[in-house]
């Protein structure tokens, strides 16, 4: 369970520690809460995202999956860069919750789970 | 027609990057354009920069999803092939409901379209023309790749 409050757009993710793929629909808010976590991580809290223009920037996703150093990671636009870290995302989902928008085939786990999001204008919740 | 394409496609004008082709286009309040923000989004088209989101707030169409960016694309640019491989389901259907133009490629993941209008579509899938939604799920998840049952009204071989 994390949940982030002090900032003007709250966070709450009511899941354990593990890998979550966030249900097949489109404009839910997962992108929002990709961005806003981007900014909380800048803040210095232990959240952190990462979505597919980091890749094509050459930020090596290795820079987010190190285990034990964050709480919450979120993966955005898995789709695209599908395989990649897999290795330490298994790792990774030992110490955090690791949130991933991944709508076509997943195989870095035969474990993950399903989570749904929901998005309000000063709220973002994951279960 | 829609043309829609299954799982593989051939061809050099396949966009995968919705965000980055859509951040080329420009809106132009069409008719379509203003129901797939709304039936996606559930927004409002405010103008060809911004919209309003279902909260009321006033924002720039680079907050739209990546799921409403790609149906737009589909809209905007339909001599190019949109892999809907980032929308979810519901884009994937409102998209093959609404639009009467353009080519994307979808994947056969197994779940069926969900006929959210009720209307006819026109939609062209390997040699034939499809206008229900019925239909298109019958083909594809049943009968795809082989040859289709023609004869009711709403499949016809076109070739």
């Amino acid at each position: 369970m994390y949940r982030l409050g002090k900032y003007s757009v709250e966070i709450i993710v009511n899941l354990e520690n593990g890998i979550y793929v966030f249900d097949n629909e489109s404009a839910t808010g997962k992108t929002r809460l990709c961005k806003v976590l981007r900014e909380y991580q800048a803040y210095g809290e232990k959240v952190a995202s990462y979505t597919y223009n980091d890749k094509l920037l050459g930020v090596p996703i290795e820079e987010i999956l190190v285990p034990e150093k964050y709480e919450v990671i979120l993966l955005d636009r898995y789709d695209l860069y599908e395989g990649y870290g897999k290795e330490l995302i298994n790792k990774c989902a030992r110490h955090s919750i690791i949130l991933v928008d991944c709508k076509d085939k997943f195989t870095v786990t035969n474990e993950e789970d399903w989570c749904s999001i929901e998005l309000k204008p000063h709220k973002i919740e994951v279960n | 027609m829609l043309t829609v394409y299954v799982d593989t496609v051939n061809g050099n004008n396949i966009v995968r990057n919705v965000e980055e082709q859509f951040a080329k286009i420009k809106l132009t309040g069409s008719e379509i354009e203003r129901k797939l923000i709304s039936q996606i989004e559930q927004g409002t088209y405010n103008d060809e920069y911004s919209f309003i989101d279902r909260f009321g707030y006033k924002l720039y169409n680079t907050e739209l999803s990546t799921g409403c960016k790609a149906a737009l694309c589909v809209v905007r640019c339909p001599e190019l092939i949109i892999d809907l491989i980032e929308c979810g389901l519901n884009a994937r259907d409102i998209i093959i409901g609404l639009c009467k133009d353009g080519n994307v490629l979808i994947q056969e993941n197994g779940v069926t379209i969900v006929d959210y209008f009720e209307q006819p579509i026109d939609v062209k899938i390997d040699k034939y023309r499809i206008t229900s939604v019925d239909r298109l799920n019958k083909y594809i998840f049943s009968e795809r790749p082989f040859e289709p049952v023609v004869s009711s009204e709403d499949i016809e071989c076109i070739g």
